[in-house]
């Protein structure tokens, strides 16, 4: 019999996790790790990972066959192109001190897509070979470029079976035009609420009149079309944490039941205003603290709430092809599923990756929508997207669950070959899966009720929670 | 005057072959500290370091590239299987 390799890592309860590169795991002790390190197996440990799928007895037998299976449904396989993030404008009607997407001011002339640059988008889009796409209008404030926004919505809408839009907007000012344009059923609305009325305003909208106003907006986007259709991010400032419960209640009260935590993101222009580098253990308390409150609050809550990347991170755990977030695949392959198209045309991989560019730290450009795109300036990176056999990777036992984010290194650090434990990216991702098997291996009701509730099952699965004794 | 204290690791000889990657990565991961010899190894440690947890630390070094070494090419097949090549 010949085990799979097993990573482990152990808690401070003295157990130890056990996980394979298919994402199959289970918990143990600390004698079981002296025995598998030491070829010592018992015939209770060899029969436990027979039945369990961590072992085999010959090359291509069933047990053989059944991990690689896993393996490669655990791999992310870039889809043809079929979402586009497109940033019609850079102007913007708000000044958020955080502002991650570098906008520019209202009235600030040459800082939109012209005739030449739409037509160029609309003849790329006409040549992809996908039948279902995606589109996210970003900006600065989108809605300023509403007439943009319908044409490329109405070409699209012509050219595909399946086509999908989120307006990414502040909802500060929406006219009447933009209203009808927003109750479209294929239109989607994304926009910002930074934790309570109090945060949004000191970090957003400034004055009560137009924090009101965005709240009355707001509240018509969802009366009208209902919370469906409508998300909301909160963006949160590590100096300045809200208290998770004035968060939920802000969130439920506009009918929001999925709230996806972010902190200021060390990118941008944010990085000139606020010190976001060095702050992932307090981001980490301050995430594990809310999460605990959902717990108790979903204990009793007639609708419970979700914090989505959690989630999100959850299901990639208990489920292979869960590759909805483009922040966390492995590979993560740059340039493929989808890309940005800038103000000017300039086309890069990753929104964030525009944001690098914009503040002259690197160049991730891949040309210009009017002049043709250049993936090879992205070939370096992409041969480092895969994390089965960094260095570092191939000893954790959340390599599987996890992936890579070579732009945010690169941002963070100047490059992509740091320890990786010393990264923000494995710092959170370190916390958020043992928080993910704190939960999962909980004996606590109320941890085993919210664990069911965002797994999608009807109640806790002990089967979720193996253990070889 | 220094303070520095001798962590002695006795190593069975299964992993000695491991155990130059082990000191490297060990350095790697705790750059603080001194590591050599082979069996035993030894560990130069200052009156801050926790023992306990830096033999606990330095031995799960050693399942660890004990694994990873005699599981290589099975994950390299493994993986080229699952990539077609």
């Amino acid at each position: 019999m010949t085990v799979f390799p097993l990573k482990f890592r152990p808690d401070e309860n003295g157990t130890v996790l056990f996980a394979d590169d298919a994402g199959g795991y289970f918990r143990s002790d600390a004698d079981f790790l002296d025995r598998y390190a030491n070829d010592c197996l018992s015939l209770p440990d060899e029969s436990f990972l027979k039945a369990n799928g961590h072992s085999f007895d010959h090359r291509d037998d069933l047990s053989y066959a059944a991990f690689a299976y896993r393996w490669a449904r655990r791999l992310y396989a870039p889809t043809p192109l079929d979402y586009l993030i497109l940033v019609p404008t850079l102007r913007c009607n708000l000044a958020c001190g955080y502002c991650q997407v570098s906008r520019v001011n209202e009235g600030t002339p040459g800082f939109d897509w012209d005739e030449e640059t739409l037509a160029a988008v609309l003849r790329y889009v006409d040549g992809l070979t996908t039948t279902r796409m995606k589109i996210e209008f970003q900006g600065g404030e989108p809605l300023l470029q509403l007439d943009i926004l319908q044409r490329v919505r109405s070409f699209c809408r012509e050219r595909f079976q399946v086509a999908e839009f989120v307006v990414c907007t502040n909802l500060q000012t929406v006219s009447a035009e933009a209203w009808e344009f927003l109750a479209a059923p294929d239109t989607f609305i994304s926009t910002s609420l930074d934790a309570d009325a109090q945060t949004h305003q000191r970090q957003r909208t400034i004055t009560p009149e137009k924090t009101a106003h965005f709240a009355s907006n707001l509240r018509s986007a969802i009366d009208r079309f209902g919370s469906d259709k409508v998300s909301a991010l909160p963006t949160l400032d590590i100096r300045s944490l809200p208290s998770p419960g004035a968060v939920v209640n802000s969130f439920t009260s506009f009918g929001f039941r999925s709230i996806y935590l972010r902190p200021v993101n060390y990118q941008g222009f944010a990085r000139k205003r606020f010190a976001a580098k060095d702050t992932t253990a307090e981001w980490n308390a301050y995430h594990s603290s809310f999460i605990d409150f959902l717990v108790e609050h979903n204990w009793t809550a007639e609708l419970p709430i979700e914090e989505y990347y959690f989630v999100h991170c959850l299901r990639r755990v208990l489920q292979s092809r869960h590759n909805g977030h483009t922040d966390l695949r492995n590979p993560n392959i740059l340039g493929e599923g989808y890309l940005v198209v800038d103000y000017d045309g300039t086309v890069f991989p990753t929104d964030e990756a525009r944001m690098v560019t914009r503040i002259g730290q690197f160049d991730f450009g891949m040309g210009n929508i009017k002049t043709g795109i250049d993936r090879s300036k992205l070939d370096p990176l992409n041969a480092e997207s895969s994390n089965n056999f960094h260095p570092d990777c191939v000893h954790c036992p959340y390599q599987a669950y996890c992936g890579t984010d070579l732009v945010d290194d690169l941002s963070r650090y100047g490059r992509i070959d740091m320890p990786k434990h010393l990264t923000d990216f494995c710092q959170r991702h370190m916390h958020i899966f043992d928080k993910i098997f704190e939960m999962i291996y909980s004996a606590d009701v109320k941890v085993q009720k919210t664990v069911a509730i965002w797994a999608g099952l009807p109640e806790f699965e002990p089967a979720l929670a193996k253990v070889h004794q | 005057m220094s303070t520095e204290q001798m962590l002695y690791i006795d190593v069975q000889p299964a992993f000695l072959q491991f155990v130059p990657d082990v000191i490297s990565r060990f350095g790697y991961l705790h750059p603080g500290l001194r590591v050599t010899g082979q069996a035993p190894v030894v560990i130069f440690l200052n009156g801050t370091h926790d023992r306990a947890a830096i033999e606990r630390d330095f031995r799960f070094c050693l399942f660890r590239q004990k694994i990873y070494a005699e599981t290589l090419s099975l994950r390299s097949t493994l993986i080229d299987g699952v990539m077609g090549r």
